[in-house]
C-alpha cells in the first residue's frame, strides 16, 4: 500500500506511487487530490480559503493559488497536465448558521482552479453538514471517504 | 503570521486566568441546572501550528457532541463546549429523564437539552470573561454539532484562524464528580484582534 503521508490544514503534498495521501476532520475545508492516471504521481491540498488577498503568508492555504502550487509541483515530478485528474471531497458545513457558509466558497474556488488548469474533475462528495476523513491511493487512484453515520459508527465510501 | 514567537509568559497567565475564570462560572451553571457538583481542573493555553492540529489530538475520530457559540462585541472569538458519547447521554438523562441510543439521531427534545446546557455554558463563561476585561461581549446563537472530535476543533480553528497560521486555545476540563466519567471540555478560541484588546486592558501589550 506504499507508505502514508499525513496532510495538515493548509498544506500539501506530491509523491510517487505507492504513496497514500490522508488528510483528516475535513469541515469546510476542501481535501483536492490530483493524480496523474498513467504516470501515477498525484497530489493532494488540504484547501482551507478560497482565495488568498495578497501573495503573502501561506499560500497553500487558499484555493487559488494553492491548487496550482501543488499542479506545478507535480508536472515538475513527471505527471503530465494531459493526463491529470482530479477528486475533491469536503466543503461541508458543520455548523449550520449564516456566516458559516464557507465551504460552498471554498468548493467553488477549487472547481475554478481546476477548471482554469483544464484538469477534469472526475469524482467529488462534497456539501452536507458531515465532516470528512479522507484518504487517496496513488497506485489505484481510489479516494476513501470516511463520514459519522448512523449508530455513533464511522461509514466508509470509496470513489 | 504566528502567534508562538509573540506571548510572553505574562500573557500566558492572563489567558490562563481567563480559562479559570471562565469556567469556574460555567462550571456554576452546569452544577445548578443539574443539581450535582462540577469540578474544573487547571485550564492550559495551547498555541498550535494549523497545520499540526491534527497531532494534538489522541483520538481524532472520537464522536463528540458540540456546542458551538459565537463571542460577539469588542473581543470576538469562538466557544465550543464538548461532551463525549457517554457524557452527552448522561447529561441529556439529567434534564429529561431518559439517555438516548444514538447520539447522531438526537430528537428534537434530546438535542434542545444538550444544546442548552452548552449554551448556558458558554454564556456564563462569556459574562466572566466580559466582567473580568470589561469589554463588551455577548454571545451569539449557539449550534449544536455531533461529529468527529477532531473535525470539530478543525473547523472552529478555521473559523477563528483566518489569516493567521496557529490558533490559542483555552481549554479547561469539567468534571460531574460521584458520576464517574461524566465530564466535558470548554474551548475558547480568541481572534486575534481580541486577543491584542485584552491584553491592553490588563496593560501586558
Amino acid at each position: 500500500m506504499g507508505t502514508k503521508t499525513i496532510i495538515g490544514i493548509g498544506e500539501y503534498a506530491v509523491a510517487d506511487n505507492p504513496t497514500v495521501l490522508v488528510t483528516l476532520g475535513l469541515g469546510s475545508c476542501v481535501g483536492v487530490c490530483i493524480r496523474d492516471k498513467r504516470t501515477k504521481i498525484g497530489g493532494m491540498i488540504h484547501v482551507m480559503l478560497p482565495e488568498a488577498k495578497n501573495n503573502s503568508g501561506k499560500l497553500s492555504k487558499y484555493a487559488i493559488p494553492g491548487i496550482k502550487i501543488m499542479v506545478d509541483e507535480v508536472l515538475k515530478k513527471g505527471g503530465n497536465l494531459r493526463n491529470l485528474e482530479a477528486k475533491i471531497a469536503g466543503g461541508a458545513s458543520m455548523f449550520q448558521a449564516k456566516g458559516f457558509d464557507i465551504g460552498k466558497r471554498n468548493v467553488e474556488k477549487v472547481k475554478e482552479a481546476l477548471i482554469s488548469l483544464k484538469i477534469p474533475l472526475v469524482a467529488e462528495d462534497t456539501g452536507e453538514n458531515r465532516a470528512r476523513s479522507i484518504e487517496f491511493h496513488l497506485e489505484t487512484g481510489e479516494l476513501f471517504i470516511k463520514k459519522v453515520g448512523g449508530k455513533e459508527k464511522i461509514e466508509l465510501s470509496k470513489m | 503570521m504566528r502567534w508562538k514567537d509573540r506571548l510572553n509568559d505574562m500573557q500566558l497567565d492572563v489567558l490562563k486566568e481567563m480559562g479559570n475564570i471562565g469556567a469556574g462560572n460555567a462550571a456554576t451553571a452546569l452544577s445548578n441546572m443539574i443539581e450535582k457538583n462540577v469540578d474544573i481542573e487547571v485550564p492550559k493555553v495551547r498555541i498550535v501550528d494549523l497545520s499540526e492540529l491534527y497531532k494534538v489530538l489522541e483520538s481524532p475520530e472520537e464522536i463528540t457532541a458540540a456546542t458551538v457559540v459565537a463571542v460577539n462585541g469588542e473581543a470576538p472569538g469562538k466557544m465550543l463546549m464538548l461532551f463525549g458519547s457517554k457524557s452527552a447521554k448522561k447529561l441529556i438523562s439529567f434534564l429529561i429523564g431518559q439517555e438516548p441510543e444514538d447520539l447522531t439521531k438526537l430528537d428534537e427534545m434530546q438535542s434542545s437539552a444538550l444544546m442548552e446546557i452548552g449554551n448556558i455554558m458558554c454564556s456564563s463563561y462569556i459574562i466572566a470573561l466580559s466582567n473580568l476585561t470589561s469589554l463588551f461581549l455577548e454571545s451569539g446563537v449557539p449550534i449544536l454539532a455531533v461529529d468527529m472530535i477532531g473535525a470539530i476543533i478543525s473547523e472552529t480553528s478555521v473559523l477563528t484562524a483566518e489569516d493567521y497560521d496557529d490558533v490559542i486555545m483555552i481549554e479547561n476540563l469539567l468534571k460531574i464528580r460521584d458520576e464517574g466519567n461524566v465530564n466535558g471540555f470548554m474551548m475558547m478560541f480568541p481572534e486575534s484582534e481580541s486577543l491584542e484588546k485584552i491584553f491592553s486592558k490588563f496593560g501586558i501589550q
